[in-house]
């Protein structure tokens, strides 16, 4: 986009306030500009297409260094063998199974499934599965109508934006939630059809938590058989949760030290006991770092001169009170 | 920061849905910065509603400075702020009113400095020759729009009686861009331009 007023277009506001030109020759002026450059763009892409590839890599790379998650980087390298050989065989001639990639994410708040589904998207897209990659994020509200047909209207409304991408359904286990009137089943159904529909062109992946999710797979059974990958989204370990503090604290350019990294564990190890569903996230532990990041700067505050390493350095008594 | 822009010709309705829009997103009390031609910013505070009988009239070319605000719009889990920018009308040709001609001059530079483009229509008047019908300038306003991409149009006043008719009209005028439907007074539609909004500047 460009940000600069090019000496160009501030003539020409200047004459249109003096009233030598109208508003029409001013548009015009722009229309032809913005065609320029586009077209100069377009040119530039083409001669670095080759940088596609490398894209690819890059979002791999991405994957990777995301802390833990083992399972889930080793379902994402099989697909992607399957995905390999699957086209392998086409070439050659062979039978080659449809590539069918709905998913289904298993995990408690926290654990990096939003995170995967978008990375993912980029994954299929550098492969040329999905042609445009993008990741449509819904939730029961978006899918379930409020009188009678409208719940498949809106679920074809979803699924038509979708269609090229991804559609992420966060915590579709409320689809089936509510008796026998309640149009989440409705919407279910509506998905399905959805799916035999537009088999190629959009992947759906249903996010939630573990013991929900089961239940609403058992209740739905025709659904397991449709989505052919599970990933579960295991809680990071309390050593992982650590690492994942070390690269926040690294991104906004701070440090620990030794015995403030030893007080977090011991926040995290005696909220794991209080409450086990919501300590194992990475949320978590943005939250307690950020509120170290603020007693940090109170502390510093008062004192008169700091140096470099104290505007860096998160002290223990930094993570004191951190157990709200 | 993301700079949208929201033009079209006088009377549609522009600083009626700036308005609304802000409502609708959950602001009760804004802070509208005004920048006159001097490039000088005065920044006021309001309620929307003492806002609303300020700023909005009947007759045309009401807003002649550029009134921006800042709002926070939901995207996916978070919120990305934007900047959105209320401008004066749009006409063909010269005006022979400085004021009109120096605010136009404005609308338009900012539009090249927009990051996203809405550009209303008002859908109940295509059949009839007042300030607000659809003309030349729309039309330029849509090619320029469809060379930057972010861009999409808001045909408003579809509560009105002859909105739905209109509508189709500008729907078949303006066959390959993205029309929302929407109603600035009643507040209609605003669930896609806020779907729009947050697409486009994810």
């Amino acid at each position: 986009m460009p940000k600069k007023i090019k000496k160009e277009v501030n003539y020409l506001y200047q004459l249109a306030k003096q009233g030598s030109i109208g508003s029409n020759e001013f548009l015009n002026h722009l229309i032809i500009d913005s065609k320029l450059s586009t077209e100069q763009i377009n040119q530039k892409s083409s001669q670095d297409n080759n940088r596609e590839e490398d894209s690819f890599d890059s979002i791999i790379k991405e994957l990777y260094q995301l802390i833990g998650l083992r399972e889930v980087k080793e379902i994402v390298n099989e697909i992607l063998a399957y995905i390999e050989i699957q086209q392998r065989r086409r070439l050659q001639g062979l039978n080659a199974a449809p590539l069918v990639l709905h998913m289904i994410f298993k995990g408690n708040p926290g654990t990096g499934k939003t995170t995967v589904a978008r990375i993912l998207a980029r994954i299929f897209k550098a492969k040329n599965l999905l042609s445009k990659g993008h990741l449509i994020e819904v939730e029961r509200a978006d899918l379930v109508g409020e009188y009678i047909g409208h719940t498949a209207l809106k679920v074809r409304t979803q699924v038509k934006e979708s269609l090229g991408g991804i559609l992420f359904i966060d915590e579709a286990y409320s689809l089936a939630r509510g008796g026998e009137k309640d149009f989440g089943k409705e919407a279910i159904d509506a998905l399905v059809k959805a799916m035999e529909d537009n088999k190629d062109q959009f992947i759906l992946i249903l996010a939630g938590y573990q013991e929900e999710m089961d239940d609403f797979l058992k209740v739905n059974p025709g659904l397991k058989s449709r989505f052919p990958i599970h990933i579960d989204f295991l809680d990071y370990s309390i050593e992982e949760l650590i690492d994942i503090a070390e690269l926040m604290v690294n991104e906004r350019q701070y440090s620990m030290s030794k015995s403030a990294k030893a007080k977090l564990y011991n926040i995290l190890a005696s909220k794991r006991k209080k409450e086990s569903r919501y300590s194992g996230n990475a949320r978590l532990v943005r939250n307690l770092i950020e509120k170290s990041i603020r007693k940090q700067a109170v502390r510093l505050k008062e004192k008169e001169l700091c140096t470099r390493d104290d505007l860096i350095m998160l002290k223990r008594e930094d993570f004191l009170d951190g157990e709200a | 920061m993301n700079n949208c822009i929201l033009l079209g010709k006088p009377n549609v309705g522009k600083t009626t849905f700036f308005l609304s829009y802000a409502e609708y997103l959950g602001v009760t009390s804004c802070i509208l910065e005004f920048e006159n031609f001097e490039g000088s910013v005065t920044r006021k505070n309001y309620s929307i509603n003492v806002a609303r009988s300020y700023l909005i009239n009947q007759t045309p070319f009401k807003t002649k400075e550029i009134c921006r605000m800042n709002l926070s719009i939901p995207v996916y889990k978070g919120r990305t702020e934007i900047t959105l920018f209320d401008t004066g009308g749009l006409i063909d040709g010269i005006s022979a009113n400085e004021i009109v001609r120096k605010s136009m001059a404005e609308a338009l530079k900012q539009l090249y400095l927009a990051d996203l483009i809405l550009h209303m229509i008002d859908a109940s008047s295509v059949d009839h020759n007042c300030c607000s019908t659809l003309s030349e300038i729309d039309y330029q306003i849509n090619q320029y729009g469809h060379s930057r991409g972010a861009y999409c149009i808001l045909a408003n006043k579809i509560d009105l009686e002859e909105g739905e008719k209109g509508l189709s009209f500008i729907r078949k005028e303006f066959k390959d861009t993205y029309i929302i439907p929407i109603s600035a007074r009643k507040m209609k539609g605003f669930k896609e331009v806020n779907k729009f909004v947050s697409r486009v500047i994810q």
